[in-house]
């Protein structure tokens, strides 16, 4: 039985292949290989050897030096830190704000389109674009929130210069912008929940709060896993927002994992070990990727 | 299937050969042309209709006009933000093989090239009248050991601005020569620095001394005089060795008259944007393009160039430094683009940069006749730049020294632990790096 399967699933396989069907997959595949497969293996390669940038013809394989040198690199450490701040300050607010703003919204009227309008607009903003408006907005000197601040007599507050502040402050702005997005995907959800189940808890006497608990989140859970995931590997990967506003600074409070390794390539121009950067940060990637593909299975069944 | 695999293939097939095609007439056809003509290639950071690019591309044309079969392409690869579009084309030209003849760098990082070889010594090349006409502080920023490896026709000095009427106000008395101008010599110590600078705050009521205190480039090409002026260094000779030079007493006296600049509530812990504009500071570390800002935007404003205070005398230091230009060893005529490097640096471009852009003449022979730093204050800006110390480290390392320095600078103005920790903070960043190259 067990060897009839294996044949149909292998003359399967082989019918695909020569199908021609294969040939609509060579496009993705080339891109995929060129653009990602083939620098990960580089990188993983370059991660052994002494590869500095100015000299491309001088590189020694040193084992695993640089991932020794990783473990003992406090300013690395500190960027693997914040990486992990940023995740725990943005996602879990990420994920419960823009369910909250998805609930509010989701139901159809002119006011909700309008709100839904003005709730997607940071989305669509660039990145950097974004980074300079807040920049600008919380500037300790001549930015309107310090101004309003100092109006109602408080002190001016140093968001970016402060070390105890910047990451706090770079964690609101990623979050002013992503949460749109998120709330985009659990509207859709919520309104593919049929209202029937509503009416009858409400028959039943269900208060608003037992209808979210017992109907909203179970039928929603699979989106609001994938939130979850999507904003947390997001959030690992963050590097455009402390780049342009504090350059990971005031005292590498800001810098996050992506920065710190591109800090080591381009400026340093250690390749060696920006590639040993980068090969951890790819690991914790995937097992976030593994947690994610066990909770959705988990979801399916 | 076969209609899918023919779409695909056939155009494959037929580009193919035209690509053959074209490239063996191309071969036959220009093999003796490409034999006569010498072509280099110039890579330059500045767009084409910026007064620097304008220059490099008429140089070019002088070039080529003045050598027969010589063609000349200037290619400009605008820089972003840190200098990185560009940086990163070299970059990537490095890793390939692929730099041009001729490349812009920054002054700071032609030891880091020149340890990778990718550099070619000019003075192999170029006579010594040439090399003797440029300034000393240009052929010393563009040397390492006994070669030269890059030129340029100018260069920057940043000025310590001073609020003349804000001086007066606090009793300060400025010291002038017997035509009454500050010059070089008058300099203040540290601690007259320290002792003027109190009376400015008890007359203004806050930090009298405008700083960015941001940890990026400006700490190691604005503030780092200060410290070098009191014998202090980074790193030893070979531009890797922390050990008695970053955390010897000279350097930690130098750093401790910062500390007390920011302790003592003279310098602001973060930066104030425009605070010397809006006379809410009495002096500033600013850059000399502020000049342009202060005279059109700013016109009440009293304003004057001090030199830069010093720790210990015979050590004055000042800011320096720009893009150079450099033949890379890539070039298959070498002789012609040390030429070619020297021509694009020339006394001409040195006239039309001083036009255009108010930047200092990169001649000694052009000096005495500059217009824009005849007259002091703006004279003083020439003087500390030809006649002071340039002590900014050569390190194949230099990017990690400034992000050191800055680092320290950064942790003195916001308070963060001790001088002391602060330092060998610093040592164990520089260190790590170094170890890379020894």
């Amino acid at each position: 039985m067990h060897n009839i399967k294996q044949k149909i699933k292998q003359n399967k396989t082989l019918d695909f292949i020569f199908s021609g069907k294969v040939l609509f997959l060579l496009p993705a595949f080339t891109l995929i290989s060129i653009f990602v497969i083939y620098p990960l293996i580089l990188a993983v390669g370059y991660s052994f050897t002494d590869y500095y940038l100015l000299k491309p013809n001088d590189i020694s394989f040193v084992g695993f030096d640089n991932y020794m040198e990783i473990a003992y690199d406090k300013y690395a450490k500190k960027a693997f830190f914040n990486s992990a701040k940023y995740v725990i300050y943005i996602v879990p607010l990420q994920v419960i704000l823009s369910l909250f703003l998805a609930t509010l919204i989701a139901k159809k009227s002119k006011t909700n389109t309008l709100f839904r309008t003005a709730f997607f607009s940071p989305y669509i903003l660039s990145i950097i674009v974004v980074s300079l408006l807040w920049k600008n907005i919380l500037d300790p000197n001549s930015g309107i929130v310090n101004e309003f601040l100092a109006s109602l007599g408080f002190a001016k507050q140093e968001f970016f210069s402060d070390p105890n502040l910047a990451l706090p402050t770079i964690s609101f702005i990623i979050l002013w912008q992503g949460i749109s997005f998120q709330m985009l995907i659990l509207m859709a959800a919520l309104q593919d929940i049929p209202s029937s189940l509503y009416e009858a808890a409400s028959m039943e006497g269900a208060n608003a709060w037992q209808k979210f608990q017992h109907i909203t989140l179970p039928s929603i859970k699979g989106q609001v896993v994938f939130v979850l995931i999507v904003v947390t590997t997001g959030t690992f990967k963050i590097i455009i927002e402390p780049l342009v506003i504090t350059n990971g600074g005031p005292q590498g409070s800001t810098s996050s994992i992506l920065l710190y390794m591109f800090e080591q390539g381009t400026r340093y121009r250690q390749i060696g070990y920006a590639s040993a950067i980068t090969v951890i940060f790819a690991i914790i990637l995937i097992m976030i990727a593994f947690v994610q593909r066990k909770l959705v299975k988990e979801e399916g069944r | 299937m076969k209609n899918i695999i023919s779409f695909l293939v056939i155009p494959l097939i037929f580009l193919a050969l035209v690509a053959c095609s074209n490239s063996s007439n191309n071969t036959s056809e220009n093999s003796d042309a490409e034999e006569d003509v010498k072509e280099l290639e110039v890579w330059v950071h500045v767009p084409a209709d910026d007064p620097e690019g304008e220059n490099y591309d008429v140089r070019a044309k002088e070039f080529e006009e003045a050598h027969e079969n010589v063609d000349v392409t200037v290619e400009h690869i605008v820089k972003t933000g840190g200098g990185s579009g560009y940086n990163d084309r070299v970059n990537a030209a490095i890793t390939t093989g692929e730099l041009p003849d001729i490349i812009a760098l920054e002054s700071v990082y032609v030891a880091s090239y020149t340890d990778s070889d990718i550099l070619l010594p000019l003075n192999e090349y170029l006579d010594q009248a040439t090399l003797d006409s440029y300034l000393d502080t240009i052929i010393s920023a563009g040397s390492v050991g006994d070669n030269i490896y890059a030129l340029q026709s100018f260069d920057l000095s940043s000025p310590v601005y001073y609020n003349v009427d804000l001086f007066q106000e606090a009793g300060i008395k400025v010291p002038a020569d017997e035509n009454g101008n500050w010059t070089l010599d008058l300099a203040w110590s540290y601690e007259e620095f320290l002792e003027n600078a109190k009376k400015l705050k008890d007359h203004m009521g806050q930090e009298p001394v405008h700083m960015f205190t941001e940890n990026n480039g400006w700490h190691m090409y604005a503030h780092s005089p200060i410290i070098f002026s009191n014998d202090a260094r980074m790193v030893g000779e070979n531009g890797l060795d922390t050990e008695g030079y970053l955390d010897n007493n000279n350097t930690m006296e130098a750093l401790q008259f910062i500390d007390t600049l920011f302790r003592d509530g003279i310098v602001a812990s973060t930066t104030r944007e425009d605070a010397f504009a809006l006379e809410e500071a009495a002096i500033s570390f600013e850059g000399p393009w502020m000049v342009d800002v202060f005279e059109n935007e700013y016109p009440d404003l009293n304003w004057s160039i001090m030199p830069y205070p010093y720790g210990k005398g015979g050590h004055q230091s000042a800011p320096h430094g720009s893009w150079y230009i450099a033949a890379t060893q890539n070039t298959e005529y070498p002789e012609l683009s040390a030429e070619l490097v020297a021509h694009l640096t020339n006394k001409d471009s040195a006239i039309k940069m001083e036009e255009a852009a108010g930047l200092i003449p990169g001649h000694k022979e052009l000096l005495d006749s500059s217009e824009t730093y005849s007259d002091y204050p703006r004279k003083l800006m020439l003087e500390q730049l030809v006649n002071t110390n340039h002590l900014k480290p050569k390190s194949p390392i230099f990017p990690v020294l400034e992000d050191a320095l800055g680092d320290i600078m950064e942790g003195i103005a916001l308070d963060n632990g001790s001088l002391e920790s602060l330092i060998n903070d610093a040592k164990e960043k520089v260190d790590r790096e170094a170890d890379r190259f020894k």
